[in-house]
C-alpha cells in the first residue's frame, strides 16, 4: 500500500497507542495488588460489602490479590492483543492476517472476561467469609449491566474480525492488480 | 488464463529495458516483472494507459486473446 498523509497519521498514533498499552499491561497488575493491598473493600466494587465479609486480614488481601491473576490474565491478553494490532499498524500492515487474529482475540477474551469475572467474585466472597462464623459465610453471584456491555462489544468485535478477513481476501487480490 | 501479455515483445521493438520502463511509468520492477510473466489478475486502466504513452501503442499491442483448447463459444 503506498503510503499516504492519511497511512502515516495512522502508523504514527498507533505508535502511540502500541506504547500506551505497554504501559497498561505494567499498570494494571501493578494497580490491582496495590488495591488489595491498600484499599479498604468498600472502596472496591465486587457485589458484596465490607459489612457482609468482615474487616480484610492481612492472609485475606493475599489471597484475593493472588486469586485476581486469573481476571487479570483475560485483562492483560486483551491488552496484548491491543498493542499487537497498533504494532502491526504502526509498521503500515493495515490488512495482514495477523490482524485479523487480534481483533479475533480480543472479541473473544472480552466475551471471556464477563464469566471469568462472575466467578473470581463468586470465589472472592467464599473466600473472604471464609472466617466469617457458620451461617454468616456466603457465596455471591453476581452480573452488572456492564458486564453485558462487555461481551455486546466482545461479540462486535468479533462480527468485525469477520469483516476484518474479508478485507484482507480483498487486499490480498488488490495487491495482484498492477 | 486465456489472456496473454505481450509486454516483453513491445519491449524488445521499442529498444526499452524493464528498469527504465518501471521508471517512467512509476511501478517498482517486481510488479513489472509479474504483469510480464502475467502472473497478475488484472491490469488498472491508469497502468494500461502509461504503458501505451511510455512505449508509443496501443492496449491491443500489449494484450492477446488465445482462446483455450477447450473453450467453447457461447
Amino acid at each position: 500500500m503506498p503510503p499516504t498523509e492519511r497511512t502515516e497519521r495512522i502508523k504514527r498514533i498507533s505508535n502511540r497507542f502500541k506504547w500506551l498499552m505497554i504501559a497498561l499491561m505494567g499498570l494494571l497488575p501493578l494497580t490491582a495488588w496495590l488495591a488489595w493491598a491498600f484499599v479498604e473493600l468498600n472502596e472496591l466494587d465486587f457485589g458484596f460489602t465490607a459489612d457482609e465479609v468482615g474487616p480484610l486480614t492481612t492472609f485475606e488481601r493475599w489471597s484475593a490479590a493472588a486469586l485476581s491473576i486469573f481476571p487479570l490474565s483475560v485483562s492483560l491478553y486483551a491488552l496484548y492483543n491491543l498493542q499487537k494490532l497498533f504494532s502491526l499498524y504502526a509498521d503500515g500492515k493495515f490488512f495482514d492476517p495477523e490482524n485479523v487474529r487480534c481483533f479475533r482475540n480480543m472479541g473473544w477474551t472480552l466475551v471471556a472476561i464477563v464469566p471469568v469475572d462472575i466467578l473470581f467474585n463468586a470465589a472472592l466472597s467464599v473466600l473472604l467469609s471464609f472466617d466469617q462464623p457458620a451461617g454468616e459465610r456466603m457465596l455471591a453471584v453476581s452480573m452488572s449491566s456492564d458486564d453485558v456491555g462487555i461481551a455486546v462489544v466482545g461479540a462486535v468485535i468479533i462480527i468485525v474480525s469477520w469483516v476484518m478477513a474479508e478485507a484482507v481476501e480483498l487486499s490480498k487480490e488488490n495487491a495482484q492488480i498492477v | 488464463m486465456p489472456i496473454t501479455v505481450t509486454l516483453d515483445v513491445m519491449l524488445a521493438k521499442r529498444k526499452m529495458r524493464s528498469k527504465d520502463l518501471a521508471a517512467r511509468i512509476g511501478i517498482t520492477e517486481a510488479n513489472l516483472s509479474l504483469l510480464k510473466s502475467g502472473k497478475v489478475k488484472g491490469v488498472r486502466f491508469e497502468t494500461l494507459a502509461a504503458l501505451c504513452n511510455a512505449l508509443q501503442c496501443q492496449p491491443a499491442d500489449l494484450l492477446t486473446f488465445v482462446p483455450e483448447p477447450d473453450a467453447k463459444e457461447d
